[in-house]
């Protein structure tokens, strides 16, 4: 046998058992790791922890537009709308009675409106 | 996001840096169990030294999750680019060293199991403790040759892959390594009653 074939022979029958990966070198690199995720996608993760529950519910966001529209319809016809409803009609019957001169208010409160 | 035994049992590499890139934590984990072992030997064989090993290993693994959003599914191999990532930062760490310092041949002792026994078991051990110190003082070319074809058992196309050469030239470190190695542990350096690493070192210093 050559001297390289012994040495092959040699190198053959070395010990090639692995050592042992130091804990805290896994432990270093998955921190890494994770380090390396949380760069690649911030918005991501941002995203990923806001609560999936909607602000409103459904019954709120209704509520929101009938009040919405509401306001509107009001605004457009002018107060006195509200009379045409029984039981508002008595509540400014009845709040008018407690002031001095309801009408006038109301007229002061338009003038002073529409002066801006 | 897959859950952790899902990941495990993925047998793609390229599958589970997609996971990882997708998102998944696990993916991290399962692809540090299957190869951050053998970066670890390789560089620990290279460079002889426990911490600038743990630096390599660390430092290779780094570069691929870096890389991981932009791999390219078949068109490489991850273990065969992980190795040659941590063969080029070992090899630059040796350059390193070698010019600023000489060779710490005390490091190599890790490499080496030192628990007493039978003499059989004596003898492979001083065998392995001079083949280490040889190897040791081979050029770096061939010395990565030598643990990547005899250690790591790779093929010669996959050696050449690694080193970014071909597999003629790896064919030229290989048989210079084994020559030069057979040069440095002539008959008698290996003896039964001698110690072979020390004979070695004096040898060679």
């Amino acid at each position: 046998m050559s001297q390289e074939n012994e040495i092959m022979a040699q190198l053959d029958a070395a010990d090639k058992t692995r050592p042992p990966v130091p804990p805290g070198l896994v432990a270093r690199v998955l921190a890494d790791a994770t380090a390396a995720q949380l760069a690649m996608r911030p918005a991501g993760n941002v995203i990923a922890m806001a609560p999936s529950r909607p602000v409103l519910g459904w019954m709120a966001s209704a509520a929101l537009a009938a009040s919405a529209l509401f306001g509107l319809a009001l605004g457009y016809s002018g107060p006195d709308v509200l009379t045409g409803f029984s039981g508002i009609a008595d509540l400014v019957a009845g709040s008018s009675s407690t002031l001095s001169s309801g009408n006038d208010e109301l007229g002061a409160m338009s003038a002073f409106l529409a002066e801006g | 996001m897959q859950p952790a035994k899902d990941l495990a049992a993925i047998v793609d590499d390229d599958a589970l840096l997609a996971a990882f890139s997708a998102g998944a934590p696990d993916a991290a984990r399962a692809l540090t169990d299957r190869h951050l072992g053998r970066i670890y030997a390789l560089a620990l064989r290279m460079l002889g030294n426990q911490a600038e090993a743990e630096d390599v290993a660390q430092d290779t693994m780094l570069r691929l999750w870096k890389v991981a959003p932009e791999w390219q599914a078949g068109r490489a191999q991850l273990s065969t680019w992980l190795y040659r990532v941590a063969s080029n930062l070992a090899t630059d760490r040796l350059r390193s060293v070698q010019r600023h310092r000489p060779a710490d041949d005390s490091a190599l002792d890790s490499l080496i199991d030192p628990s007493p026994g039978a003499d059989d078991v004596l003898i492979t051990a001083e065998r392995d403790t001079a083949l280490h110190y040889a190897l040791n003082r081979l050029p770096d070319r061939q010395k990565l040759a030598i643990t990547l074809r005899h250690f790591d058992e790779m093929s010669q196309p996959d050696m050449a892959e690694i080193m970014d050469t071909t597999i003629e030239a790896v064919e030229g470190l290989l048989g210079r390594g084994r020559r030069a190695l057979a040069a440095m542990l002539r008959p008698g350096l290996t003896t039964k009653n001698g110690a072979a690493g020390a004979a070695l070192k004096a040898r060679v210093k």
